[in-house]
């Protein structure tokens, strides 16, 4: 395409997008879409085409093609161009007429589609501009070295030294920098300090003390017939209630199981185990109880616990023991925590 | 004319013709696998400009409110404060829940768009000599992005998310010796603390944005003096470089395809909702969600995390949880084998040369081997991610399908060295083979030409 034709394009663009020659030139393409071999679009192209007609010249083959080019590439860029600024316009009505009207979260569609057609349909009329109406040639250059020459490196080595060989008492400078420096650090690594209150106790804490009952969520305390056998409940100290490290598993384990483990569950008062309910792994609630098979069960990363077994870990990544809260039955019928957790509740670390 | 004066009335006072001229001409390779970081790029442009929205209107605090918004089905319910601010975001603020879907939905790309580049890269060779520092200074952004992913979804204070954080608090209380200390600093406190969701929320709006804004500066900074590699093809040597230059055809391009992913983003954020916080519920930390999994991005650490046996390491009267291996050292032996992949590299094949054109992948069997077996790896402990899920889909049992999982951890990525090893050095075989043939045919020429 030659510079000539270039600029023309250029003016042509600048016209379509700026006036209401737009919908005339689609107009006009699309019309031309349909008759464009009997009813040339321009001037110039029934020239081109009467040229061919008589002299079949090189010339003007090539004109044909450069002039349907321009007008294709005129035609799709000011399609997309045109499909953006409706979206454009559409998001402002849907926007306004939603606001003035009623706000309501289902407007999220025509909003986004609208929305997303404007910036989708402009980006695609930029890149087929780029394609149809930009000249694309292939550049190619030579390369510098990421190194620089020696002679400016020296030079730099050379600024340096001359500069430093002018400072006196240098040993005196790094000494107090450096401990500056280091002083800094632990200055720093002080004030981190203040971010947080110290772990412990609260992380060793084992949250329950003998004599306390074993409130429910709603406040009720668990007596000796509160649960079925095979059911659960969670169970809080009381005044902490809903505390994430103070809940508790109550288990009444079933009769069967009773029978079958005679031995484990001598521990166990009137078939009720307690558990710490936060995962010996990560501290996600240990939430699900199989029934049949006497197992807790983490949902984060599906570790299983015996209940029958002191809480051990009979499956997936837990490695821990849940820690076990004892009871005893108090004379007014009511389960009572017979001292703190086994161990500290929650997810391992390295003082534990 | 108004851009001209523009130009005149800045260069007289701070010279910027040369620097023009010569950015107007840099010169970009056209190849499509080019356009990955710069996906990456204008995901974090929309990120930043959806994220300014939503600044506005989120509340960074844990304190207990009660929500009588209009989404009904929390209606009464003790939330905080935080949680509620989103709710109203998604139900009250006009474009409130696009605008939040979108910034979702812009982190996923982000995070899928730096992986593929970081794909691109390794599997060409573009992290070679004189390279190697934008590779560094890549995975270092690869790590924020995946940070501020997290933290992003974790102070929202759903279930999910307080889940996730709580995740997020045994992996740093698992670290040996100063876990406790570091879990306390991070979060506040044993979570859910009143300072975790303000501290993240800086973290989030503020120093890793800031960071990873700085570094991606330093990233383009750098590729723009060092100029791009090319793929191997005429006139492409290790002394030029080929492509369009700026202005205007790759800036149209480029713009071009900032807008379509701005579009594209938008138009999932209508259609295909993410992360329906409000069917969640607030974090409570006695509440039990099934079948929860992070954002892909941290899926594979989610994966190694089930995977991993229940062992734990006792160093006298000390503990080191499993928890650490799967969910910390695995990570960071990960990012450390990719921090120092060109080093080792460079080491072990003693090459101390510049290299500005890519090699195919075929061309270099191992590599693309190894690089092909890591990604099956990831692939594998994606998939475990969702483990009780897939046993839930196929009607088998969680553990005969974790026992499969552990197995395909080691067999999976063996087998893909295998294979891609061997397809690689066929190709490679065949590609000398041809060009060997192609030599003979020209000399045979030159000799019939040169005897007649």
């Amino acid at each position: 395409m030659s510079d000539d034709q270039e600029s023309r394009g250029g003016a042509l663009l600048a016209r379509v997008l700026f006036g209401w020659e737009a919908l005339r030139l689609a107009a006009g393409q699309i019309a031309a879409l349909f008759a464009s071999r009997q009813r040339p679009g321009t001037a110039e192209e029934a020239a081109a085409v009467r040229d061919a007609e008589t002299g079949s010249s090189r010339e003007a083959d090539r004109l044909i093609r450069n002039v349907r080019h321009l007008n294709w590439g005129t035609f799709l860029v000011t399609f997309f161009f045109a499909v953006s600024l409706a979206a454009g316009v559409s998001f402002m009505g849907i926007y306004w007429v939603a606001d003035k009207v009623h706000w309501d979260a289902g407007n999220t569609l025509p909003l986004g589609i609208s929305l997303g057609v404007f910036f989708g349909a402009f980006g695609a009329g930029l890149i087929l501009h780029a394609q149809w109406l930009m000249r694309r040639s292939e550049a190619i250059e030579l390369r510098e070295s990421p190194a620089s020459p020696p002679e400016t490196r020296e030079e730099a080595d050379h600024a340096y030294a001359a500069g430093t060989a002018d400072v006196q008492r240098r040993a005196l400078l790094t000494g107090m920098g450096t401990g500056a420096a280091a002083l800094l650090v632990a200055m720093v690594w002080s004030v981190l300090r203040s971010l947080a209150s110290p772990p412990e106790p609260a992380l060793s804490d084992t949250v329950w003390t003998r004599g306390q009952k074993l409130l429910r969520a709603d406040g009720k305390p668990i007596s000796v017939d509160t649960l079925q056998p095979g059911s659960t409940a969670v169970v809080f100290p009381p005044g902490q209630i809903g505390f994430e490290k103070a809940q508790t598993v109550l288990v009444r384990v079933p009769q069967r199981a009773l029978e079958l483990w005679p031995d484990r569950v001598d521990r166990a008062a009137h078939g009720y185990v307690a558990y710490s309910r936060v995962c010996t792994h990560a501290g996600c609630p240990v939430g699900m109880f199989e029934e049949t098979t006497c197992l807790l069960m983490c949902p984060c990363h599906q570790s299983t616990f015996n209940v029958l077994d002191d809480g051990q870990p009979t499956g997936g990544p837990a490695s821990r023991p849940l820690p076990q809260l004892r009871l005893y039955v108090a004379d007014d019928g009511t389960l009572r925590a017979a001292g703190g957790f086994s161990q500290p509740p929650g997810p391992g670390y390295w003082g534990m | 004319m108004i851009v001209r004066g523009l130009a005149r009335w800045l260069d007289r006072r701070v010279r910027l013709a040369k620097f023009t001229r010569h950015a107007l001409n840099h010169i970009f390779p056209d190849h499509w696998s080019f356009m990955l970081g710069e996906i990456a790029l204008y995901s974090f442009v929309i990120l930043v400009l959806t994220g300014t929205f939503l600044a506005m209107f989120f509340n960074a605090s844990s304190a207990k409110e009660i929500y009588n918004g209009p989404y009904l089905g929390l209606d009464g319910v003790t939330m905080s404060a935080a949680y509620k601010s989103v709710l109203h975001i998604s139900f009250e603020v006009p474009a409130g829940l696009l605008v939040r879907q979108m910034h979702h939905w812009a982190a996923l790309i982000f995070l899928g768009a730096i992986v593929a580049h970081l794909a691109r890269i390794f599997f060409t060779g573009a992290y070679r000599r004189p390279r190697e520092i934008n590779w560094v200074i890549g995975l270092t952004l690869f790590l924020l992005a995946i940070t501020n992913g997290y933290l992003g979804y974790s102070i929202v204070g759903d279930l999910l998310s307080g889940t996730g954080l709580r995740i997020g608090y045994a992996i740093l209380l698992s670290v040996p010796v100063i876990g406790k200390w570091l879990a306390y600093i991070a979060l506040g406190g044993n979570i859910p603390a009143d300072p975790t969701i303000p501290r993240l929320y800086g973290l989030h709006i503020f120093v890793v944005p800031a960071l990873i804004a700085g570094l991606l500066a330093l990233h383009l900074a750098i590729i723009w003096r060092q100029l791009h590699t090319n793929y191997p093809g005429p006139r492409r040597t290790n002394r030029t470089i080929v492509g369009s230059r700026l202005w205007p055809s790759y800036t149209a391009r480029s713009i071009g395809l900032f807008l379509i992913l701005f579009g594209v983003i938008a138009g999932l954020a209508a259609l295909v909702q993410i992360d329906p916080i409000w069917a969640y519920g607030p974090y409570d930390p006695t509440a039990v969600l099934p079948g929860a999994q992070p954002d892909w991005y941290l899926g594979w650490i989610e994966g190694a995390m089930r995977l991993f046996p229940g062992v734990n390491l006792h160093l006298g009267p000390y503990l080191v949880p499993g928890l650490f291996f799967s969910g910390l050292l695995f990570p960071v032996l990960v990012f450390g084998g990719l921090y120092l992949y060109p080093f080792i590299e460079q080491f072990i094949t003693v090459d101390e040369q510049d290299h500005n054109v890519l090699r195919m992948p075929w061309e270099r069997p191992f590599a693309t081997a190894l690089g092909c077996s890591a990604l099956m790896m990831m692939l594998v402990l994606l998939v475990a991610a969702g483990d009780d899920v897939v046993a839930l889909a196929l009607g088998a049992s969680l553990q005969s399908i974790r026992i499969l999982l552990r197995i395909l951890f080691f067999a999976a990525p063996a087998a893909t060295f295998l294979v891609i090893h061997w397809l690689c050095a066929r190709r490679k075989r065949r590609e000398h083979e041809r060009a060997r043939a192609d030599e003979e045919r020209s000399r045979a020429q030159v000799r019939t030409a040169s005897s007649g």
